[in-house]
């Protein structure tokens, strides 16, 4: 196995303005239900203080695919670089992987009666290119970890509150955790 | 494997019909292959597509620089432009739904004729026939009134594009006609600069990275201005504090470093406590002052006369240790910054609120310095000729005779539209046009508007989609949208100019304003020659280039316009404004005592205008600021904004959700004695207990208009800059029951 | 059985015509509209004179 790509995702910037979540539809002129990115906004209760704070994910590109190992026509592939593929073609849409992915990467998608999931941009990766909802990012808030082993990440934690277990996949992504500033609130007595 | 076949033949027949016969598959589109070699079925979707310059035209700080990717005439995706330093190559979330706004089914095709207004049984007419029934109609207004002043326009900030401005020049070339005038965005603030500056404008944003202090104080770049939010995390990695001063937690508060919950409309008495505790302190910069301002020493007594702390606290509900920390963090971290909202302003006392925040950034020496400034907008990259707008009347023309003999316009609020329309006599007012706005929709008191409807003879809207106005219209005509047209457009906040190109042909028989003025002033000359002095013909892009100056020209740094299609420019304009000292005030220096400002009825100095108070039997303010997912009535109606949120929503805070007996997720009224709106209620600490949050939207098929419930309440200023005061649309009132 | 099966469809009926029933009443959607349907708004009089014409609307 070669390296593993991952995304970074940066609660402390992210603004949950959802562009990465369109750019990506943008992209590949997606169908409208599906959501291979999703902007996820944290439960209030999570912080020290009532904030709006998000998480925004995708498929996780996981080192032990739970989609990968439960496809019965093996739609599924890692890459060297460690993206995990989803095969439209293959894909007989049995949904078996929208069941076993802890993130609802796959989905179903009625109009074609496959499954689909994000794919990591691999063609604009192979071609040197960033992802396309970490080119829209106008925070800096999502990056792409070029390879996860030696992603130092001095300051970033592998899971948050309200997120799934990751020892069951082990999720390639890593997280900045929120900053809370100070609040002076009216109903603070 | 047959599936993929039939996709790509069909992809086949879209190439040869073109656009047409391509959009009501398009969203199919994504599981064509584009090219050998993609296997998995995930093809990029404007592989091979050639691309083109445009501007994303709508109401908003950040007017990116877009850029267009078409393949078989046919729009494939959007990206921004990186040419654009400000923008940074990056759309946000609206921005990336084009595709789906300019394809969209709902999407008006054609000129339609409605029955009867409101009933929703339209017919599909002929441009002709459209343009015959409008002109006859003008003549007959004419033959029976005299002038043209019956015919109203009704035009706003739909698409900024300064082309648009050829609607204003269409209703001149037929006429004396009447005019909303005014905009309800932010002409309090602009008054309130224009007193203590001579204008607004605001430092390149940009420079914000320099500053090392920023208050962001009753805006949410957030979410309206999400480029900027890159200078402030940049200025904040630098060692800036950034604090936000908003009544509610909104998204730019959840990222500051500190957050003042202000008591809503009284921004005002927080400067002035602030300025008190400077002063005590002897902070204030006195060279600045003598050198750059007037009045400050009445200020000064002012303050010290009736300004405390602990009076400041009261009125604002924020402690007077906290203000007191706030005083000396802004007035000894130099350079530092203040951006403040278009929200502050939308009150009774916003323009005074305004200009005592000036005042604030004015005794610092804050103004007129890189990383400093009290940053609302400008204007300063605005300076086209107009042309499209500066149309002849045609002889014999009469309208309204001005004290000196010469004949204007009949200007009529368009802050309250409604109830003036209703109120407008002698000749009353028969034929409304209305272009990029949506008054059904978007003015306070949408209830009042339409009764002014029942007035008219006729009703015409040009829109893209069958809006709440267009739906109560006689008459629709299909807008083109940014692709489909050229244009030149300007930021009110940042420093870039460019040029908007066309990338695809028109949908359907949509027309730019421009060309439908053309086509109507060869009507109206068909059938009275003379009438009309609108030409009739001419490329878009040669009225683009009749747009540009020499001043606007050297500003940017070009021999010519069509140089802007190598990219935009930004305007060579001093980085931080003022910093030439050169004020535009009658005295030219700032006015913290203004000379202009009593003439409006209104006081010399920033003093602190009491707050409006809620009435007892409507005791929660009901706020209704800009949402995340849409521009006003943009956006939030495309298909790919509704999956990502679906219904709109009230903001409660616990306690008085508690009080109320509400839980998350129940249905609740909120009303007045003018309007209701039922919605789900959702129960969060960012808001306060005596505030309630909706964002004004248009929901698609959703009966959602939370303006039946906001008067048409004026703010304070306004009147100066922009012809009239604003609207305080945040001092509105309600209460709110579950229903059961 | 057949009595069963008959009973258990009857049992069935009536407990989709009591959620019908349950569904219906209480079916609330978003909506908004006037609640004084003779206010006819206020004119504002400030007897101000700004700019007469020429400006465009920004």
């Amino acid at each position: 196995m070669g390296k593993q790509l991952g995304f970074l995702v940066d609660t402390e910037k992210c603004i949950g303005c959802f562009g990465c979540e369109m750019a990506c539809k943008n992209e590949y002129q997606a169908e409208v239900k599906p959501r291979w990115r999703r902007v996820y906004q944290q439960k209030e209760g999570n912080l020290p203080y009532p904030e709006r704070n998000f998480m925004s994910l995708a498929c996780n590109h996981c080192a032990d695919p739970a989609c990968l190992k439960v496809c019965p026509v093996g739609a599924y592939s890692k890459r060297e670089d460690g993206i995990v593929l989803h095969d439209h073609g293959r894909c007989i849409g049995c949904r078996l992987c929208t069941m076993a992915c802890p993130y609802g990467a796959p989905q179903y998608n009625e109009k074609e009666g496959k499954v689909e999931k994000c794919q990591l941009c691999y063609q604009k990766i192979d071609r040197g290119e960033e992802p396309a909802c970490v080119a829209a990012c106008p925070v800096g808030a999502l990056e792409l970890i070029k390879d996860l082993a030696s992603f130092p990440g001095p300051g970033t934690v592998k899971e948050l509150p309200g997120f799934p277990d990751i020892t069951i996949t082990r999720p390639s992504v890593r997280f900045v955790p929120p900053r809370t500033g100070i609040q002076i609130r009216r109903d603070a007595e | 494997m047959a599936y993929q076949l039939s996709r790509r033949s069909f992809l086949k027949g879209l190439a040869a019909g073109g656009a047409l016969t391509a959009l009501t598959a398009y969203g199919g589109l994504k599981m064509a292959p584009t090219a050998a070699g993609v296997a998995d079925g995930y093809p990029e979707a404007a592989a091979g597509a050639r691309v083109f310059r445009n501007v994303c035209p709508r109401n908003c700080y950040d007017t990116c620089s877009m850029l267009s990717y078409v393949k078989d005439g046919i729009l494939r995706k959007v990206s921004g432009d990186p040419a654009n330093t400000f923008t940074n190559g990056r759309l946000c979330v609206k921005g990336y739904t084009y595709t789906r706004r300019v394809y969209s089914p709902d999407r008006l095709k054609y000129p339609m004729k409605q029955d009867k207004r409101g009933s929703g049984r339209w017919q599909r007419i002929s441009w002709d026939e459209a343009l015959d029934i409008i002109a006859r109609k003008i003549l007959d207004i004419k033959k029976q009134y005299g002038s043209t002043l019956p015919v109203c326009l009704n035009k706003y900030s739909g698409n900024f594009d300064i082309l648009h401005y050829g609607i204003e020049g269409m209703m001149s070339s037929i006429g004396y006609t009447t005019r909303a005038l005014g905009t309800p965005c932010w002409p309090a603030g602009i008054d309130a600069q224009t007193y203590d500056f001579g204008t607004l404008w605001n430092n390149d944003p940009e420079d914000l990275v320099n500053s090392r202090y920023i208050i962001l104080w009753g805006v949410n770049p957030a979410w309206t201005s999400v480029h900027s939010m890159r200078f402030l995390y940049a200025a904040r990695e630098k060692g800036a504090k950034l604090v936000v001063i908003d009544p509610v937690v909104t998204q730019t508060a959840s990222k500051a470093d500190l957050y003042l919950q202000i008591k809503p409309a009284t921004d005002g008495a927080l400067a002035l406590g602030m300025a008190r505790h400077i002063l005590d302190n002897g902070w204030v910069d006195q060279e600045y002052l003598k050198a750059n301002a007037v009045g400050w020493e009445e200020f000064f007594a002012y303050l010290r006369r009736e300004v405390t702390l602990d009076w400041a606290s009261k009125v604002t509900g924020i402690p007077a240790g906290v203000i007191a920390d706030l005083a000396r963090e802004y007035a000894t971290t130099k350079p530092a910054a203040i951006w403040i909202g278009y929200g502050l302003q939308r009150h009774t006392n916003g323009g005074q609120n305004v200009r005592a925040i000036d005042a604030l950034a004015a005794i610092t020496g804050n103004v007129g310095k890189s990383g400093g400034g009290a940053l609302y907008g400008h204007l300063e990259t605005w300076g086209f000729n107009y042309a499209a707008m500066t149309m002849p009347k045609p002889a014999g023309a009469l309208g309204v005779k001005k004290p000196d003999g010469t004949m204007s316009d009949r200007f009529i609020n368009i802050n309250n539209f409604g109830a003036e329309l209703l109120n407008v006599k002698d000749p009353p007012v028969k034929m409304l046009w209305i272009a990029c706005r949506n008054p059904l929709s978007q003015d306070p008191e949408p209830q009042v508007v339409q009764k002014a409807f029942e007035n008219m003879d006729l009703v015409v809207t040009v829109d893209h989609f069958l809006t709440r106005t267009a739906a109560w219209s006689d008459i629709v005509l299909p807008a083109t949208t940014q692709f489909e047209e050229y244009g030149v457009n300007a930021s009110y906040w940042h420093y870039w100019v460019g040029i908007n190109e066309q990338a695809i042909e028109p949908y359907f028989e949509a027309k730019n304003d421009v060309q439908i003025a053309m086509l109507l002033s060869a009507k109206l000359n068909a059938l009275e020659p003379g009438s009309c002095t609108y030409p009739t013909g001419g490329s878009l892009e040669e009225l683009v280039g009749k747009e540009f100056n020499q001043k606007m020209l050297d500003l940017l740094g070009i021999a010519d316009y069509r140089e802007l299609k190598q990219g935009p420019r930004k305007a060579k304009l001093l980085t931080a404004a003022w910093s030439d000292g050169k004020f535009r005030t009658p005295s030219g220096k700032i006015e913290i005592k203004s000379s202009e400002a009593p003439k409006y009825g209104l006081p010399a100095l920033p003093v602190y205008v009491p707050e409006k108070q809620a009435p007892p039997e409507y005791p929660y303010r009901f706020i209704t600021p800009h949402w995340r997912h849409g521009l006003h009535s943009q956006f939030q109606n495309i298909d790919w904004m509704m999956n990502v949120s679906p219904e709109p929503f009230v903001e409660i805070h616990p306690a008085t959700a508690a009080a109320k007996g509400i839980r998350d997720g129940d249905w609740v009224k909120i009303y007045n004695e003018i309007g209701y709106l039922t919605l789900k209620a959702r129960i969060t600490a960012t808001t306060a207990p005596e505030i309630l949050v909706a964002y004004e939207a248009w929901y698609k098929d959703l009966d959602y208009n939370l303006n039946y419930t906001v008067k048409a309440v004026p703010s304070d200023m306004g009147k100066k800059a922009t012809g009239n005061r604003g609207l305080a649309f945040h001092d509105n009132f309600v209460n709110i029951e579950k229903v059961r | 059985m057949k009595r069963f099966l008959s009973s258990l469809l009857v049992i069935l009926t009536i407990a989709l015509f009591l959620a019908g029933c349950g569904s219906s009443k209480k079916s609330v959607s978003v909506q908004s509209g006037s609640t004084d349907e003779n206010y006819r708004g206020v004119i504002y009089q400030d007897g101000l004179q700004g700019p007469e014409s020429g400006k465009p609307n920004i």
